[in-house]
């Protein structure tokens, strides 16, 4: 189905691409069209002039005249659908210049004991160099780091520092010690197209064995709008081949050359999951690290369903003609302009929306039509056409931004805790969750128990403010808790039947009751309530930490409630 | 308790006894969950049985489960006699056999149950027939301990256990102590060593009582109320209980209606005049000590049992409100095949213990299940919320054409149809059967997925033909059978 409008995707390209070039085209009629050669094939050019990109048969053409910035781009050989490889070139690639190897020693948090860490693990990936004397690599890579590396193919190695990092996005920007590194590793530039499906692309990045810079040759399978963290959608390029951990991080060029993202690929239970991020996305969020301003990821919430059986297409009154997403189910919290159940979005800021819910992206890829909200992100309304029942609508839609979740992402933060006598306290969060979520036995038992953990673990917080504390361990061995079960796992719903709101909460009526005991009760079923003496609690805390290593009785938030007054 | 007979039996003892001990075969077909309406595939059984008074057979209900083509066989003798089962209580793992051919019982008398619980240490022998080999096997060990506790579903009971090895076919087979049976072995411990377990006489003699009074056994009284120890010093004083208070606290009233008799903080200190320790155990013999919930049944009129609370510094005697059979959610198969309901391509089907313990076996599906917020995770472990209530489940289609564009709905729980919200399976069918609306409308419990959308006639119109392809010989079970031609 041909859209009717021009791809909108160039109204990002205005605005986003920081840097000015000029190529021009002449073609044998005499005329000139100047702009940014893109893409340039066996049989066409395409260039983009401001807004608009368009597409010039290569018979047309006389001659092309570049910017000297503008890096080489190769024909590929005619008759061949894909360029020959990058490391068959007499030439040297630039781009492995550009490709660096990046190795961290992680000290990740210990979920089940929040006031240490696990036991330190090694990180090895790849990175891309940017502008701005920087490195672009997977925030995963260098999370929690308390060292990180950063080596050209051939050198040694400079220690580097986080200074941007974005665990939803899983990207991160660092700095370098040295930034003579930077004479001889020139940045890549990233460019906003998207290769063709079946295209041939080359990725870079770190080898097998860890020592050198390498190059692949998978091609390109398809341009997604998925899952990858959390409960946030994003756009992903797939490739057709998995590509392994330690690429991750390094760029990703088509066949002439251009850099149209940055690999991501990590291992969870033996699984690799691989993607290119792509370049919007890099460039929206160095933009965000550049000037400051977050520009908070919106998201629509309301849930759609294709529109493609017949017996609901005849329950919703749809001519043959008639396509679009069904609206199931509303989730989104905006008070006007909302969408109601049974709406059929047809159309989204200029793109139409097919039966699949797909939307044209660029000129040879559909994404899932949700990516328009949030490539619009920090552009408040959004024009969605709706045929609700017989009407046609235009609905103004303001995607929800940054939802803030009752279980949310720490982000790289270390998880808050308190200790208090033998019992710890802490937050429920996704990255916990995961960590502590992984059997089916676990999932089993906190749906038996009703935990609050898997019932609302999707939910909004039901006030400002609101978290679940939980006790992510057993307790410390002392007589205080002698006759009790452990609460490992159990959500505090009361603290001397005061409900208990947030861990800053617990710590406040902890430090505040005059009371003799102190009573703790979990959400659970089968739980017990646990009874304390309140003086003895406190005072048997600095043994207990002495006993057990623990450096502090808590985070530095929660440290600072209980020692005010 | 009166002491029993000489420990040793004699070699003419042991040949009488073996005559009186059974092989136990048949071919079980279970339940397809997925597929409720056909069953799983034929799978051969054995195990053992022991002759008892009134011309039966006893066993283990997990044995004759979902058995057909029943047949015992003698210890001596090589022809098999069709048998049939007369009552089966699941919940305390015990079922009772009737002969075709009563003239078995002639030549194989019963044999005679002891009175009263054996003591820790007594010498057993269990009899019977388990795998690797054919004829009657003797193992022997004593009794390491007796407790009370739970037998896997929602009953609970005395259990013994002991170190003679018993494995996979002793299951109905009888220990004895000399020539008088103790119990009847009914699993071990996987994955320890020298763990059997039997259930006592006293178990025994409980349901034998009550099945002849006419009715099915419901398991022994329990109450709702939760308790916990009151070992801690610190809770002790919070509660101002003295030194030498013994009791369990009560934390969670079965109600909170102000009505109720127990009260929170109510700290339980005798079952009628037996006294409680602070972990709510009760000392039944020097060598023995159960959980109080043991004396409910003894000391209960099966509505309420006596008990005394401590509640405001006082001493009071209340009524303890107990019950058998506290219904779940997420109830028990107990040898019925589940409840389903076909529709063109839709299977709907009330969700068992067995449903959900096969999904909660399943890592994949668990997963599916915890990202999509399936109340068959979520409300695992609660009582229903109103009386009647069911948890109706949508099976995968059956192959249609109707079904293009809708995923499959492999599990999704059924929440709302053509805007009603369902309350259980035959209400299903009845809102099925009684629409005038030219569309269904089907909505689910779970997050992120679709709804569905059928023209109801062609539903209907298609039922015939899907079900002569998949093999389905009827459309529903016969209760929903019932309720869809019921004229409304």
């Amino acid at each position: 189905m041909k859209s009717r409008w021009l791809p909108t995707v160039g109204a990002l390209l205005v605005y986003a691409l920081p840097f000015v070039r000029g190529d021009t085209i002449i073609l044998k009629d005499g005329t000139e069209v100047d702009g940014i050669i893109l893409i340039q094939s066996s049989t066409k050019i395409l260039i983009k002039q401001g807004a608009a990109t368009k597409m010039i048969p290569l018979e047309d053409v006389a001659s092309i005249a570049k910017s000297p910035s503008t890096p080489e781009i190769e024909s590929p050989p005619s008759g061949t659908s894909a360029p020959a490889s990058r490391a068959n070139s007499e030439r040297h690639d630039p781009l492995l210049d550009s490709t660096v190897m990046v190795s961290a020693t992680l000290s990740e948090p210990d979920f089940t004991k929040p006031w240490t860490k696990s036991p330190p693990r090694e990180e090895h990936g790849s990175g891309a160099v940017i502008a701005g004397n920087r490195i672009l690599t997977s925030a995963h890579l260098v999370n929690y780091a308390s060292d990180i590396e950063v080596r050209g193919a051939s050198g040694s190695k400079i220690v580097a520092q986080i200074v941007a990092l974005d665990t939803t996005l899983d990207l991160a920007v660092l700095k370098l010690s040295d930034d003579n590194f930077f004479a001889n590793h020139p940045p890549v530039e990233f460019m906003p197209s998207v290769p063709n499906s079946g295209e041939t692309v080359s990725v870079y990045g770190l080898s097998e064995n860890y020592n050198s810079i390498n190059q692949l040759s998978p091609s390109m399978a398809a341009l997604n709008f998925e899952y990858y963290t959390s409960n946030y959608l994003q756009l992903m390029i797939r490739l057709n081949t998995r590509l392994d951990p330690w690429m991750s991080g390094g760029p990703a060029a088509s066949a002439a050359g251009s850099v149209f993202g940055i690999t991501c690929s990590r291992q969870d239970e033996g699984q690799i999951f691989s993607f290119v991020i792509p370049s919007e996305v890099i460039l929206r969020f160095l933009d965000e690290v550049k000037t400051g301003v977050r520009k908070r990821k919106s998201m629509l919430y309301d849930q759609t369903q294709p529109f493609e059986n017949p017996a609901l297409r005849a329950f919703l009154g749809a001519g043959p003609g008639e396509h679009g997403m069904v609206v199931t189910s509303i989730q989104s919290k905006q008070e006007v302009n909302t969408f109601r159940d049974w709406d059929i979005i047809t159309g989204v800021s200029g793109e139409e929306v097919d039966d699949q819910g797909m939307v044209h992206f660029g000129l040879t890829h559909r994404v899932n039509f949700a990516y328009e909200y949030q490539r619009l992100g920090g552009i408040r309304e959004t024009l969605t056409f709706v045929k609700r029942g017989r009407v046609a609508l235009q609905i103004f839609f303001t995607p929800e931004i940054d939802r803030a979740l009752l279980i949310p992402d720490l982000k790289g933060d270390l998880p808050a805790y308190f200790i208090l006598g033998p019992m710890v306290f802490s937050t429920a969060t996704i990255q916990m969750f995961s960590q502590l979520a992984k059997t089916a036995q676990m999932i089993s038992y906190l749906g038996i128990r009703g935990s609050p953990l898997l019932k609302r673990r999707e939910e909004k917080p039901a006030f400002p403010g609101e978290q679940l504390v939980f006790v992510p361990s057993p307790f410390f061995p002392h007589p205080l808790a002698r006759g009790y079960t452990e609460p490992t796992f159990s959500v505090v719903k009361a603290v001397n039947e005061i409900p208990i709101k947030n861990l800053g909460h617990l710590v406040t009526v902890m430090r505040d009751s005059r009371e003799d005991f102190v009573t703790i009760e979990f959400a659970e079923k089968f739980s017990e309530i646990l009874v304390f003496p309140r003086t003895e609690m406190i005072a048997a805390t600095e043994g207990i930490l002495s006993d057990n290593n623990v450096r502090s009785q808590g985070s530095p938030d929660t440290m600072a409630i209980w020692n005010a007054k | 308790m009166p002491g029993l007979p000489s420990q040793a039996a004699s070699g003419a003892q042991i040949d009488a006894i073996g005559n009186s001990v059974v092989k136990v075969f048949g071919t079980r077909r279970g339940p397809d969950v997925m597929k409720p309406w056909t069953k799983l595939d034929p799978l051969e059984i054995s195990g053992s049985g022991l002759v008892i008074e009134g011309n039966r057979i006893l066993t283990n209900a997990h044995l004759v489960q979902y058995v057909t083509n029943l047949q015992i066989q003698g210890s001596q003798a090589g022809d098999r006699i069709s048998a049939k089962v007369e009552t089966v209580s699941q919940g305390i793992d015990l079922a009772v056999l009737k002969l075709d051919d009563e003239s078995f019982f002639a030549t194989h008398p019963p044999l005679m149950r002891a009175v009263g619980l054996p003591r820790i240490r007594d010498s057993v022998l269990v009899y019977g027939y388990p795998t690797g080999g054919e004829s009657l096997s003797i193992t022997k060990g004593i009794v390491s301990r007796i407790d009370f506790s739970s037998y896997g579903g929602t009953h609970f009971g005395l259990r013994m256990q002991i170190d003679a090895a018993i494995n996979h076919g002793n299951s109905g087979g009888p220990a004895m102590v000399g020539d008088k049976v103790i119990g009847l072995a009914c699993s071990f411990l996987s994955g320890a060593q020298n763990i059997g377990y039997i259930i006592p006489n006293e178990e025994i003699d409980l349901m034998l009582k009550r099945v002849a009074a006419g009715g099915a056994y419901r398991g022994r009284p329990m109450s709702a109320d939760a308790y916990q120890s009151t070992e801690n010093p610190a809770l002790r004083r919070f509660l101002h209980l003295d030194p030498g208070v013994q009791g369990v606290v009560v934390i969670k009233p079965a109600l909170d209606d102000s009505a109720y008799p127990i009260k929170r903080w109510d700290v339980v200190t005798r079952i009628g005049e037996v006294p409680v320790d602070n972990q709510g155990m009760v000392k039944l013999r020097d060598d023995l000590q159960v959980s109080m919930t043991y004396l409910y049944q003894g000391l209960g009129d099966g509505a309420f049992v006596p008990v005394t609370v401590i509640r405001g510094g006082r001493a009071e005697s209340v009524q303890l409100p107990i019950a058998t059979d506290l219904p779940v959610l997420f109830a028990d198969l107990e040898g019925s095949y589940p409840s389903y309901f076909i529709l063109g391509p839709l299977v709907f089907s009330r969700a068992s213990l067995q449903l959900v313990a096969l999904t909660a076996s399943l890592p994949a599906t668990t997963e599916w299940l915890e990202k999509h917020d399936s109340p068959l995770l979520t409300r695992l472990g609660d009582k229903p919320a109103f009386p009647g209530e069911d948890v109706v489940v949508l099976c995968p289609f059956l192959a249609s054409a109707l079904t293009v564009g809708y995923r499959d709905p492999a599990l999704r729980v059924v929440k709302v149809v053509n805007g009603t919200p369902v309350r259980n399976l035959l209400h299903l069918v009845a809102l099925l059967r009684d629409s005038k609306q030219k569309f269904v409308v089907i909505e689910f419990a779970d997050q992120h997925v679709e709804k569905f959308v059928f023209r109801q006639q062609e539903l209907v119109a298609s039922t015939e033909a899907i079900m002569a392809n998949n093999g389905i010989r009827s459309q529903g079970s016969a209760d929903t059978m019932a309720e869809w031609n019921r004229t409304p």
